[in-house]
């Protein structure tokens, strides 16, 4: 116990052979709950069924045009990182995974996935729910089944930034699943926290991606204690962890060169465009006899330039 | 003396294997303040049943099966069934297994022992959990008990030898 507490590491392998021992298990108790949904599901009705597709498609569509407008964006923006010589922008690539079971023990947040390290899950690894709100992340790992730590864990701590104000904070887990603490606060009007502040990730842990929702401030959630420096806030996540079946899992991809060629044919001529465009201009001002020849070519710049 | 065997061979895993998977369907929180642990009730009932098969390993091995279903220390659950299984034996050597009230007596002291070592252990690690409700299993322990000893009740044969 003493060497699990002080070096996780060592127990590493002890702790993994049990968690593949004990999956079969898991998967059992948690079969009656996933019979349940599916026999629900095949007997829901017709109707409701058939306008929620529509609804769904609807959406789908909608967001096959937004995403389009969004991979221009990307483009654009990939564009512009490399003028600045900016390093490029992540990406992200998700799986879905389903919860089996979670831990009864007090103040312990920890779930376990049915996806493992044979579906390329990692250690660290980020996890988030429905709406893009991050649900934790991955503490330990087997082949068929992964563990994943709640933020609202005793031992879990995610830095975060106050969306209205910018201001940076670490907001802890308590071991109730709907609340989480924001500690070290300086008391005072530089760093005034108000109800019903919403706190996103600040992805400073090079761990959590940037600027993903995380929990709001509850209302009287902002409490000073006279003689004590620092102010207690608590904070609710936007998730409710205890009714979250499914969960994403986030790849982060960086994206190199040879990834980002295929994308940009459309865009392709805007790059030759730029050099070639104030060759034209300077040969608009000195022979301008041949400007109705270089027509063409031009009229086709100002569409793909926007890209 | 009474000299009880396992109904089948592996009769007192499955039992355990069943009590683990009791200790983990899922509830919304404010039930599981209540759920008492049934590997501890199994482990006490083969205790008082045929103290003769109760194996300390077997407990420990279902211990850190449980250390690493719940994400807990590891060797926190194994300690505490170790201690319990020890304890349920050597007192059962005191009482009659038909006495009710004195089974009662021998649970509420043997899982207390259980909670009292794992509210330790999370004392020491830093990890208190809410106040007096921790110890609503010591009671529904009790409630369950009847219930539960009388199915576990299936999973051996009552031998009389002389």
């Amino acid at each position: 116990m003493a060497v699990d507490y002080r070096n996780p590491a060592a127990t590493k392998p002890v702790r993994t052979g049990f968690a593949i021992v004990a999956y079969p298990l898991q998967r059992m108790v948690d079969a009656p709950f996933n019979l349940y949904t599916k026999v629900t599901g095949f007997f829901a009705n017709q109707t409701h069924l058939a306008s929620e597709n529509s609804a769904l498609k609807e959406q789908l569509r909608l967001y096959s045009v937004q995403y389009r407008d969004m991979q221009v964006l990307e483009q654009q923006n990939a564009r512009l990182r490399e003028l600045l010589k900016v390093d490029k922008r992540v990406g992200y690539t998700f799986t879905m995974a389903e919860v089996i079971a979670a831990s009864d023990e007090r103040g312990r947040q920890v779930v376990t996935l049915n996806k493992g390290s044979r579906d390329g899950v990692h250690e660290k690894q980020v996890v988030l729910a429905e709406g893009g709100n991050i649900y934790g992340q991955v503490v330990e790992v087997t082949p068929f089944s992964s563990k994943v730590m709640e933020l609202t864990d005793r031992q879990h701590a995610i830095p975060v930034r106050n969306l209205r104000t910018g201001m940076r904070a670490l907001a802890n887990g308590t071991g109730k699943a709907d609340i989480l603490e924001l500690k070290s606060i300086v008391a005072g009007s530089s760093s005034n926290v108000q109800d019903g502040d919403v706190f996103v990730s600040s992805g400073l842990d090079m761990l959590f991606p940037p600027d993903f929702p995380v929990a709001k401030v509850i209302p009287n959630g902002v409490q000073y204690i006279s003689g004590d420096p620092f102010a207690n806030i608590s904070a609710k996540p936007m998730i409710n962890f205890d009714n979250t079946r499914e969960v994403l899992l986030l790849w982060r991809i960086s994206p190199s060169p040879v990834e980002m060629l295929p994308a940009i044919p459309p865009a392709a001529p805007t790059a030759p465009a730029k050099p070639a465009d104030i060759k034209n201009k300077k040969d608009e001002k000195t022979k301008k006899d041949e400007k109705p020849a270089n027509k063409p070519t031009t009229a086709s710049k100002p569409a793909g330039h926007p890209q | 003396m009474i000299e009880n065997l396992p109904r089948f061979p592996g009769a007192i895993w499955l039992t355990l294997l069943i009590g683990l998977g009791l200790n983990n369907v899922p509830l919304p929180p404010e039930w599981s303040y209540w759920r008492p642990d049934f590997v501890v009730l199994s482990l006490i009932h083969w205790a008082l049943c045929m103290r003769q098969n109760v194996n300390l390993f077997v407990a420990f091995f279902m211990g850190l099966l449980a250390d690493t279903i719940s994400y807990a220390l590891l060797g926190q659950h194994a300690l505490g069934y170790v201690l319990v299984t020890y304890f349920a034996v050597r007192l059962s050597l005191r009482m009659s297994a038909e006495a009710f009230l004195q089974q009662f007596a021998l649970i509420f002291i043997v899982v207390g022992i259980f909670m009292l070592i794992n509210l330790w252990i999370r004392g020491v690690t830093g990890n208190i959990g809410p106040g007096l409700l921790y110890w609503m299993p010591l009671l529904s322990s009790l409630l369950v008990w009847p219930i539960y000893h009388g199915i576990l009740g299936y999973f051996y044969v009552p031998r009389k030898m002389v």
